[in-house]
């Protein structure tokens, strides 16, 4: 356990929680979510490095992070009646690939080009990942969603 | 109920030529093509409007929506027909407009005000403003600076990648519009690279990889290219496409101006 509560990961959760803050406001965010976006942030970094930790891979990490933070931007976009963008956008942006496209540069001027494909293939992958949680929660919920009010309507037309 | 909101138009005072399906659909794209340069999904846009011209009575609605351009028609019950085109010039991510827009349509739709009211509420919207310069440039900072300490760069990096970042909110600030989108992509990302590099030379940074990491962070359409993929699964074939293809051309650029900086520098870094 010592192994996952590590520093640089308390480090990395208290910059997620600042980087998804500062994305939140290039995104301009009204100010009454930002605190909602830091803690997305951190909470979408926490379920990335905890798939991580036990050796699921990138992929896995990414989309279930990402469907994560798709999941926690449905539910407070519910709550506080916004769209769900406002809080998906901040929360999911400590997942993006960004030190994979570096690296892939990095070793194409290095002429390492087995490490440039290789970070290559994993900033592909972190995408599509983040692409597959974001695509599956709202057709889920989107059915769930759907369902109830269907059965409701019943419900009411039968009274 | 559609009788009552035709009736409604009747009422109030007409300064759209007398025109209300003109009108009504006029006032719709204002709001659909608000919400679509502020960065929302094409179903979402295409939705608003079919509801807002439902909402005041249309009893035929069409919309198509690409991110660059709307094109809608309605017609009203009593026969009243408009089609419009509408071009969207791209506007940079603002979600509190789009907030603000989904609180309009969310109202209008409900309570159907006359549809004067409804030009007055998009106008002020439009106007409002709720962050100042200086939070702009603050915005940069800390993104870039945080993300560059966040994988695994010292606090004199992240320093470093907030000033680049400060850098950035410059070049977006004064680029506004007419400027190639990809070109500023590039310009940023070959300013981004050479800064980095020319900070470690001269001994401000520790590591140049982290650096350039922190910078690399605001300009990846990351998320973007995440919600292209998520039209094109959501059946927006067209959106999707057009998006994706947006998401790799300007990865393409980042990669060339980082390469290029590099290049130049020389040996700065490996």
């Amino acid at each position: 356990m010592s192994d996952f509560f590590t520093l640089p990961f308390f480090t990395q959760l208290v910059m997620s929680a600042l980087g998804s803050i500062g994305f939140a406001m290039i995104y301009r965010v009204a100010g009454k979510y930002l605190p909602l976006a830091a803690l997305g942030g951190v909470l979408t970094f926490a379920v990335y490095y905890t798939v991580e930790f036990f050796g699921l891979g990138v992929f896995a990490a990414a989309t279930f992070s990402s469907a994560f933070s798709a999941l926690f931007s449905e539910i407070f976009a519910k709550i506080k009646r916004a769209p769900v963008s406002i809080f998906l956008l901040p929360c999911s942006i400590p997942i993006v690939p960004g030190s994979g496209l570096y690296y892939t540069i990095a070793n194409f001027i290095a002429k390492d080009f087995a490490a440039a494909w290789h970070y290559l293939g994993v900033t592909l992958g972190i995408g599509l990942g983040i692409a597959c949680g974001i695509v599956v929660v709202p057709v889920l919920w989107h059915l769930i969603f759907g369902a109830i009010t269907y059965l409701g309507k019943r419900k009411k037309k039968a009274e | 109920m559609i009788s009552k909101n035709v009736q409604a138009f009747e009422s109030d005072n007409r300064s759209f030529a007398d025109h209300t399906a003109e009108y009504l659909l006029c006032l719709a794209l204002d709001i659909g093509e608000g919400m679509l340069k502020c960065g929302a999904e094409i179903r979402r846009v295409e939705d608003t409007i079919e509801r807002v011209c439902v909402a005041y009575g249309a009893s035929h609605v069409e919309i198509f929506a690409i991110p660059s351009v709307i094109i809608a028609a309605i017609r009203l019950p009593d026969g009243e027909y408009s089609s419009q085109v509408r071009r969207v010039k791209k506007g940079g991510n603002n979600l509190s407009l789009l907030e603000r827009f989904n609180e309009i349509s969310r109202n209008i739709c409900r309570t159907t005000p006359p549809l004067a009211e409804v030009d007055e509420m998009i106008r002020k919207a439009k106007e409002k403003k709720v962050y100042p310069k200086w939070l702009h440039f603050l915005s940069y900072a800390l993104a870039s600076g945080s993300f560059a300490v966040f994988f695994g760069g010292s606090w004199r990096d992240g320093i470093v990648a907030a000033v680049i970042g400060l850098v950035f909110a410059l070049i977006d600030l004064i680029s506004l519009e007419g400027v190639n989108q990809f070109a500023k992509t590039a310009m940023q990302s070959f300013v981004g690279g050479l800064l980095s590099c020319l900070a470690i030379r001269a001994g401000l940074g520790d590591d140049v990889g982290m650096i350039m990491i922190g910078t690399i962070m605001i300009l990846i359409p990351g998320v973007f290219f995440s919600t292209a993929l998520r039209d094109l699964l959501c059946g927006d074939f067209l959106a999707g496409t057009l998006k994706t293809v947006q998401a790799i051309l300007s990865t393409l650029m980042i990669a060339f101006g980082y390469l290029l900086a590099m290049f130049l520098v020389g040996g700065g870094i490996l």
